[in-house]
């Protein structure tokens, strides 16, 4: 399971992450990070069965979390199946499909944003949380 | 060997025993039964091609106001189109960007929205003149109120394409999209083995005159393209059809991000089989047709070469580059290139398109000259200033004397070894004096320095100095020896004085 974890202000300096792995024993694969000024944002992905104990330990720790069921979506009905977003994932998300139209693996998103940027068409969408 | 004419295959065609393939079932075929047999089951092969297609376009006839307006400049949805020819006629581009939405709305959305039906908002000033005295109209209008909607793509088709990727630090957006750094991916258009002009390579069916599949409608070859090089396999067609006829499916607007609108135009072009010798041409697959992978990187018209690559490594999603795997993916769209051809082939079997020979044919050898430019650009290395440079191991007190000693502005940094290492500005030393944090260097200077080099001209310089929101880039050798500086201010009096960069 995917996590979007966002860190305001008042937490940012504090090393949750390591804190949180510490508690939990949990290997937390962090896909993406980004740190703007005062406020910061994280995806992780966590191993399902251990989820639920990550999170509260998270939220007690005041980051706000939110669970990334689809974190992206394509409207297959304007897609032209061009192929712009297939290089640009970082996390190879994106890929053909034995006939040629650009089949999207949702689970694999990191919404790093790339795609929705290289889409000419302006069909890709990130889910907003 | 087998000989056909046009007129018997249309004949087929009227009663319904026309045997039409696809080019990419054609080279299944050949491959399987020869080309001799292919060419005597084979009646048609239909090509096809969906891909971003900048230079496209349309005419339009708004039709006469009262009283009448002989339209100077004629805006359509706050875009711009080109009105200089008669009173009410104008062609809008596809490129052409809006005034007020800038990149995400140009040329090509009004098109597409005209063909979904929508009202499009008419604006035209004028001079007036006796005959025309109207100087403004504003009005709302739909695609069935024009008295003509003709699109005319001056290059369409093209035969290949170059292949990009991106050897730079940074993340570039060019018209092959997003280009990731370091070589992080390549980019390709054209539909290789459907490719219209790779399955007639020397002209002999595709002319002036060809009827052709042009976004969903019958449409026309008017002529070879603009920038036509059919020697290095870059040919290219001028196309024309009816935008009323045509469908939103094979018509569709695009932005490419930080370039600009384009419109993916699928166009699709029948090949009768009249001989063996073109069955054989048909029969060209992606292993077949190379073209070369280039460091768009560099914003000049020659760029640096990587590699030869043919259309089957492209799309086999990986290629090797420089000992490194690297992605692919294309711009052009082969499902929908595969879905122009399978509908240009279904309207043959249903006896709803026949073929035409062309009037006159296109030329099959030449190629496109580059732009005379009577006015040399000046290069960096006549545009830049000498510069004084500071030692790394210098104080920022020492820094301040040269500063205040040589009137400069700048103070490239350099290492033991005369190398680049950072660049120090004034500001950052009087900061650094008043907040007497630090006598070193190191922490004060910008360590990841924008540059140039000698030979790259001078526009070159004004980009990155707008794009990066600097005043000035030190020039530097291969060496990263620093030769000179170019600074905003210095720039702007050459311009002044007559020298356009």
């Amino acid at each position: 399971m995917k996590l979007l974890l966002r860190f305001n202000s008042e937490i940012i300096k504090r090393p949750i992450i390591a804190e949180t792995v510490l508690e939990s024993g949990v290997k937390l694969d962090i896909e993406r990070a980004r740190v703007e000024g005062p406020q910061g944002e994280i995806v992780l992905n966590v191993p399902d069965d251990s989820c639920r104990e990550v999170v509260n330990i998270l939220k007690r720790k005041k980051v706000d979390v939110v669970r990334l069921d689809v974190p992206i979506t394509k409207d297959e009905e304007n897609c032209i199946h061009c192929g712009a977003c297939v290089s640009v994932c970082p996390v190879g998300a994106i890929a053909f499909e034995y006939d040629w139209r650009v089949r999207m693996d949702e689970k694999a998103c990191v919404q790093c944003g790339n795609c929705v940027i290289a889409c000419p068409v302006r069909v890709i969408r990130l889910s907003d949380y | 060997m087998v000989r056909r004419t046009i007129e018997e295959i249309n004949q087929k065609i009227k009663d319904g025993s026309v045997n039409v393939v696809t080019a990419e079932e054609m080279t299944a075929l050949v491959q399987e039964l020869g080309v001799k047999e292919a060419a005597k089951q084979v009646d048609v092969v239909t090509t096809g091609t969906f891909g971003a297609m900048c230079s496209s376009g349309v005419f339009f006839n708004f039709g006469h106001s009262d009283p009448p307006i002989k339209m100077q400049k004629v805006w359509m949805n706050d875009v711009e189109a080109y009105t200089g020819i008669a009173a009410v006629d104008a062609y809008l581009g596809a490129t052409q960007l809006s005034d007020t939405k800038g990149m995400e709305y140009g040329g090509s959305h009004v098109i597409e929205d005209l063909l979904q039906g929508k009202e499009i908002w008419l604006k035209a000033t004028a001079y007036g003149t006796d005959c025309y005295p109207r100087k403004r109209i504003d009005t709302s209008i739909t695609l069935d109120d024009m008295n003509q909607a003709t699109m005319v793509n001056p290059r369409n088709a093209y035969q290949k394409y170059n292949s990009a990727t991106n050897c730079s630090s940074k993340t570039i957006y060019t018209y092959m999209g997003t280009l990731l750094p370091n070589c992080g991916n390549v980019a390709y258009s054209g539909a290789g083995v459907l490719s219209p002009l790779s399955n007639d390579p020397t002209y002999r069916t595709i002319g002036i005159g060809t009827r052709i599949f042009l976004g969903g409608a019958q449409g026309y070859v008017v002529s070879e393209g603009t920038q036509h090089s059919p020697s290095s396999g870059f040919g290219t067609l001028m196309v024309t059809g009816d935008l009323r006829k045509m469908s939103r499916e094979y018509i569709r607007a695009a932005t490419f991000y930080k370039y600009g609108t384009t419109m993916y135009v699928g166009l699709g072009i029948p090949i009768p089989v009249l001989d063996d010798d073109i069955a054989k041409a048909a029969a060209v697959g992606d292993a077949d047709i190379t073209t070369t992978i280039y460091d768009y990187s560099t914003p000049r018209r020659v760029k640096p070469a990587l590699r030869d690559v043919t259309y089957e490594e492209l799309k086999s999603g990986m290629i090797d580059l420089n000992g490194k795997e690297v992605k692919t993916s294309s711009l052009s769209s082969f499902y929908k290139a595969r879905q122009v051809a399978s509908e240009l082939k279904a309207w043959i079997r249903k006896g709803q398109f026949f073929l035409s020979l062309p009037a006159q044919s296109i030329p099959a050898q030449g190629s496109a000259k580059p732009m005379k430019q009577t006015l040399e650009m000046p290069l960096i290395k006549d545009v830049m200033a000498p510069v004084a440079t500071i030692n790394l191991g210098f104080s920022v007190q020492e820094a301040a004397k040269k500063i205040i000693q040589d009137k400069f502005n700048h103070l490239p940094v350099v290492d033991e070894n005369s190398r680049l290492v950072g660049i120090v500005t004034s500001w950052d030393v009087s900061k650094a004096l008043a907040l007497a944090k630090s006598d070193r260097l190191a922490p004060i200077m910008t360590k990841n320095v924008i540059t140039v080099a000698p030979d790259d001209p001078a526009d070159v310089a004004v980009r990155l100095l707008e794009k990066h929101n600097i005043s000035a880039l030190p020039v530097i050798d291969k060496d990263k020896k620093v030769l000179g500086i170019v600074t905003g201010e210095g720039l702007s009096k050459l311009i002044s004085r007559g020298v356009r960069p």
